[in-house]
């Protein structure tokens, strides 16, 4: 809807409705992106980013019409995530796995080549925060201050996490490189 | 600002590749990039990986069908939600009020009584959650099938596969749709048992470490987590081709970002590591658990000599 006024508040309820689900619930599928990829599993992630879309329906009308909306989601949502994660931080961690039916038995016997993989196993061994940024500023494209912003700390920790994010997965996928002899003792360590 | 050495430049190739850095910092990088050829050589390194990385994951995303369902179903959920709310709050009113002085009210700022649209919209959303209903239905088969083959990508439980290459093999469907028998078989060995000493199973599946086929045993004591790694003949090989060094049984120590401890122990024609936040005694204790229920210690001392 065509409105010069920037201010939500100020818009009756059902014309701030309407500008949450043009503004705000088309970006539901990327933040289930990301948050899959950040939660323990799918249900989780379900859960976060419906808690994230419910919680930006309480303070919509504090959202700026102009600004990146998108970019205001993540910052609800990884202040969320960061939430669950410290409350399951002392709680082990199980992986669940269900009998599996034959159907997916047949389907996907082992092939121990996984070399194509390599980018994700690496993806898998950085620590955690190293991969936050990655999927905040190399994946979904925001600016160090937008990521910055959304896990609330300084632009330079942005910028010296995703370098140091970019090194440890240079030293992971190419392993045999002679000036990464450090990271092949760690087997013999 | 001109005078920067090469591993001041090499903290600024990060920032340089997104574009993150003042006109006069770029310029100082850009220009010593032109001079220095290991600067430029680790840029194009940094930004292999980068590349690399956003294929690998946006490849996965396709994969990964199950994002539309759910998203779909989370916004009729949350649309669903905010307008029972928004009914809740207007009923409110109009209980307390009188329906006229709502409807007329030049300065309500909040109009609460929602125009027709809305309403239609929300009675549209109850119908067609019903409909949706019968279409999850249908497609339960699919979600299923995703949930279980699939797994979350690139998930917290990461943690706990420091040395294999667990969750990419979740990612690609057979981590989780593997029979635990049919692996042991396969790799003719008992589940170790370690219930004595109050470690308790909880999943296994195939994965590599260090470019070998090893099957992975994960144990849980209290809110430890605990990997056992076996590796069969090809796996020893593998190891005992890169590391010749390594000593039967002699404990190994190591320290690494997220992952504490692992000890490397062998048996015959096979090798066992046991990693995860342990003590020395409690590693001793594994170790000496897995010595006593393999077959045969005698020729163990032949591996990596
Ligand atoms: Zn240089
Ligand atoms: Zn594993």
């Amino acid at each position: 809807m065509a409105n010069d006024n920037n201010n939500l508040a100020l818009l009756s309820t059902e014309d701030q409705l309407e500008n949450f689900e043009n503004l705000a619930l088309i970006h539901t599928q990327i933040l289930l992106r990301t948050a899959t990829r950040m939660c323990t599993n799918s249900s989780e992630a379900d859960d976060i980013v419906q808690e994230t879309l419910l919680r930006a329906w309480k303070y919509w009308h504090t959202f700026e019409l102009g600004s990146n909306c998108r970019a205001w989601l993540f910052r609800i949502m990884i202040n969320l995530i960061h939430r669950r994660r410290e409350s399951l931080s002392n709680t082990a961690e199980h992986i669940s796995v269900d009998e599996p039916n034959m159907a997916n038995v047949l389907k996907f016997e082992p092939k121990l080549e996984m070399d194509e993989h390599g980018a994700l196993v690496a993806l898998n061994r950085l620590p955690t925060e190293y991969r936050d940024i990655i999927f905040l500023v190399l994946i979904e494209e925001f600016s160090y201050k937008e990521a910055a912003i959304m896990l609330n700390v300084p632009m330079g920790t942005v910028m010296s996490r995703l370098h140091r994010a970019r090194q440890m997965m240079k030293k992971l996928l190419c392993p045999d490189n002679e000036d990464n002899e450090d990271n092949e003792n760690i087997a013999t360590a | 600002m001109n005078l920067l050495n090469c591993h001041q430049i090499n903290e600024l190739l990060s920032a340089y590749l997104e574009n993150e850095l003042d006109t006069t910092t770029t310029l100082t990088v850009a220009n010593h990039l032109e001079k220095c050829l290991s600067c430029e050589k680790e840029l194009k390194a940094l930004t292999n990986v980068s590349n690399l990385v956003k294929t690998v994951i946006r490849e996965a995303d396709k994969t990964d069908l199950s994002l539309v369902a759910r998203s779909n179903k989370i916004n009729s959920l949350v649309k669903d939600e905010i307008t029972s709310k928004i009914k809740a709050t207007e009923n409110l009113v109009l209980a307390s009020s009188n329906d006229n002085s709502i409807k007329t009210s030049q300065n309500n700022i909040v109009k609460l009584n929602l125009r027709p649209k809305w309403s239609a919209l929300s009675k549209k959303i109850f119908l067609s959650l019903a409909a949706s209903v019968a279409i999850i239905c249908l497609s339960l088969f699919t979600i299923t099938y995703y949930a279980t083959s699939t797994g979350p990508l690139l998930s917290g439980v990461a943690r706990n596969h420091q040395f294999c290459s667990a969750i990419e093999i979740s990612n690609i469907g057979w981590h989780k749709g593997y029979p635990k028998e049919r692996l042991l078989q396969a790799n003719n060995i008992n589940l170790p048992k370690l219930d004595t000493l109050g470690v308790h199973f909880s999943d296994l599946h195939p994965c590599k470490v260090y470019k070998a086929p090893f099957l992975h045993m994960m144990y849980s004591k209290g809110d430890k987590q605990i990997s056992l790694y076996y590796g069969s003949q090809e796996a020893v090989n593998k190891f005992q081709e890169k590391f010749k060094t390594i000593t039967p049984n002699e404990l190994y120590l190591h320290q690494e970002s997220n992952l504490q401890i692992a000890a490397i122990s062998t048996q015959k024609n096979n090798l066992w590591i046991v990693a995860g936040d342990l003590t020395k005694e409690e590693i001793n204790a594994i170790t000496s658990e897995l010595a006593i229920n393999s077959l045969s210690n005698t020729e163990e001392s032949k591996l990596f000599h």
